[in-house]
C-alpha cells in the first residue's frame, strides 16, 4: 500500500495515483485495491486530519490552536477554583512541595502581590491571556492581513513568557510550593512561545496566505 | 559564444550558486540560533531558578505562606453582629474552660497591657486558638500580613490548617501582643521566652508533664492554659474557607472560633480596662467579662 500519496505522483507500488478522497469513492476492480479495503477510515481520517491543517492555516497554526484552547480550559479551571474558593484541587496535593491550595491562595496569586485593594488574580489574567491567543491563533488571525495582529501574537507571547518566568520564581522562592495546574499553563504558554518565535525566525511576523 | 566564454559563464554561475548557498546556510543558521536563543534561554532560567532553590538553606524569618489580602482581611474584621450572634458558641460556661483569673502585678509592654501567648507551630490546639487570637486582636489593633501553616502531619488533628504568629507585626494603642512560638512544625526550637515569659508559664501552666501549649497570659489579669475548641473542626479545610466560614453565624466554624474570639474579647478587655468601649460595651462581650 502506498504509504503517502499526493496527488499528481504515482503510489509507491507503481499503481495508478488515488485522490485523497479515494476511500469515499470507493475505486473497485483490482486485487491490489481490494487489499486496501481496511484503509478507507485510516482515509477518511487522515483526509480529515489534513482538512484541518488546511483549515487552520498549517502545522505550525493549528498547534498553536490547540495550545490555546487547552490554556483556555487550564485557565478557566484555576479561574473557577480561585472565585468559588473550592479547598481541593483534583490529583493535587494541599500539602508539601506539591501544593495547589498554597499556591493559589497565596499573595503571589494576585498582581500585583500583597495586601493591595485594586490587585487582579494572576488566573484572571491567565485566561485573558488564553482568550486573546485563542483569537490571535485562530485561522482568521493567522490570516489577517493587519501585521498588528501578528505583532501583538509575538509581543503577547514575550509578556506571557516573563509572566510565567516571574511565576516559577514566586513558587520556588516566595510561596515554596508548585501547582501543578499552574505548571500546565506555564508549560503551554512556553510551547506556545517556541512555536511563534519559531515561525517569526523563519518566515517574519507575518502570518499565513488565505486559502483558495 | 566561444568555449572561454562558456566555461567563464559556467564558473560564473557556479560561484553565484555557491554564494547563494553559502547565504542560505548563513540565514538557517541566524533563524535556528534566534529559536534556540530564545527557548534555550528560558529553560537556561528556569533550570537555574530550580539550582539555586536545591542549593539554598530554608529561610529564617517567618515561615508558611503569605495569605491574600483579602483573607487576612476576612479574619481580623469579622462583623460584630456576627460576634453578637456567635456569643459563646455553644462552648460552655467560663468555669468549664481552661481560663481564669489570677492576681499578679499587672504584665506590660512598651508601656501597655501585654497579652503574652506562647505555643508551638506543631501543635493543632495552638493551631485552633490562633484563629480566635487573630478575631479577636483584630478587634483592638492591626495584624501585618498574616502567614497561613498547617499543624504538624503526624501529630493529633494533623495538618489543621492555621496561621503562625512566628515574628508577626501588630500594633495597637490598647496593649502589646507578644507572640511566642517555641516550636516550629517539626518540633524544633525556633524561640524562646524571656527568663520572665518562662517563669509566668511555669507558674500558670505547670502539670505533672511539664508546661504545656497553648498559653495566653492577659495582662496578668487572666490566663489561658488550653484550647477553647476542638481543632477537628476546622480538618481538612483551607485558609480561605476557614476565614469565609467566619461570616457565617451559623457555620460550625463561626460558631467554635467566633465563640472562642468573644471569650478571648472579653480577657482583653479586662487587661485593657475595658477599652475601646465600642469593642467592650458591644455584646455578648459584657456577659462574658462577668463570667470570667
Amino acid at each position: 500500500m502506498a504509504t503517502r500519496q499526493t496527488a499528481g505522483k504515482s503510489a509507491k507500488s507503481g499503481k495508478a495515483p488515488q485522490s485523497r478522497t479515494a476511500a469515499a469513492r470507493k475505486p473497485g476492480g483490482s486485487a491490489a485495491q481490494a487489499k486496501q479495503a481496511p484503509a478507507p477510515a485510516a482515509a477518511g481520517l487522515r483526509g480529515a486530519w489534513q482538512g484541518l491543517v488546511r483549515w487552520a492555516g498549517g502545522g505550525l497554526p493549528l498547534s498553536t490552536l490547540i495550545i490555546s484552547v487547552l490554556g483556555v480550559a487550564d485557565s478557566t479551571f484555576l479561574v473557577y477554583q480561585h472565585f468559588s474558593q473550592a479547598g481541593s484541587f483534583a490529583f493535587c496535593s494541599d500539602r508539601g512541595g506539591i501544593n495547589c491550595e498554597a499556591v493559589t491562595t497565596s499573595a503571589w496569586s494576585y498582581l500585583p502581590a500583597g495586601p493591595v485593594s485594586w490587585s487582579v488574580p494572576v488566573s484572571v489574567l491567565g485566561l485573558a491571556f488564553f482568550l486573546f491567543m485563542l483569537a490571535v491563533n485562530s485561522p482568521r488571525g493567522w490570516r489577517a492581513r493587519w501585521p498588528v495582529v501578528h505583532w501583538a501574537r509575538l509581543v503577547s507571547v514575550c509578556v506571557g513568557m516573563v509572566m510565567v518566568l516571574y511565576l516559577v520564581w514566586a513558587e520556588l522562592f516566595r510561596i515554596d510550593a508548585i501547582c501543578l495546574y499552574c505548571t500546565g499553563v506555564h508549560i503551554l504558554t512556553f510551547a506556545l512561545f517556541a512555536l511563534v518565535v519559531g515561525k517569526v525566525a523563519f518566515s517574519g511576523v507575518t502570518g499565513v496566505p488565505a486559502t483558495r | 559564444m566561444g568555449k572561454a566564454e562558456r566555461n567563464r559563464a559556467r564558473s560564473a554561475r557556479e560561484r553565484i550558486a555557491a554564494q547563494q548557498a553559502a547565504a542560505r546556510k548563513a540565514e538557517q543558521r541566524r533563524r535556528m540560533l534566534l529559536i534556540g536563543g530564545a527557548v534555550g534561554l528560558v529553560i537556561v532560567i528556569v533550570v537555574g531558578f530550580i539550582v539555586i532553590k536545591s542549593l539554598s538553606k530554608p529561610p529564617k524569618q517567618a515561615g508558611g505562606n503569605v495569605l491574600p489580602a483579602s483573607v487576612a482581611s476576612e479574619i481580623t474584621s469579622v462583623p460584630a453582629s456576627t460576634l453578637a450572634k456567635v456569643g459563646t458558641g455553644g462552648l460552655g460556661a467560663a468555669s468549664t474552660l481552661p481560663l481564669k483569673p489570677i492576681t499578679n502585678k499587672p504584665l506590660t509592654a512598651g508601656g501597655k497591657p501585654d497579652m503574652l501567648y506562647i505555643g508551638a507551630e506543631y501543635c493543632p490546639y495552638c493551631g485552633a486558638m490562633r484563629w480566635a487570637m487573630a478575631v479577636a486582636l483584630g478587634r483592638f489593633g492591626t495584624f501585618g500580613p498574616l502567614h497561613g501553616i498547617h499543624s504538624s502531619s503526624t501529630d493529633i488533628y494533623p495538618n489543621t490548617p492555621t496561621l503562625t504568629f512566628r515574628h508577626q507585626k501588630y500594633s495597637s494603642k490598647y496593649l502589646t501582643f507578644t507572640p511566642i512560638e517555641n516550636e516550629n512544625e517539626q518540633q524544633k526550637v525556633i524561640q524562646n521566652p524571656t527568663k520572665a515569659q518562662q517563669a509566668l508559664w511555669v507558674k500558670y501552666d505547670s502539670t505533672s508533664e511539664g508546661v504545656g501549649y497553648p498559653f495566653i497570659d492577659f495582662g496578668n489579669k487572666i490566663v489561658l492554659t488550653g484550647p477553647l475548641y476542638n481543632p477537628q473542626v476546622l480538618h481538612g479545610m483551607t485558609w480561605a474557607q476557614v476565614a469565609s466560614a467566619l461570616k457565617n453565624p451559623n457555620s460550625t466554624v463561626a460558631k467554635n472560633v467566633n465563640g472562642a474570639a468573644n471569650y478571648l474579647t472579653a480577657s482583653i478587655c479586662k487587661m485593657t480596662n475595658n477599652t475601646p468601649s465600642s469593642v467592650c460595651s458591644a455584646a455578648p462581650i459584657p456577659t462574658i467579662e462577668a463570667s470570667l
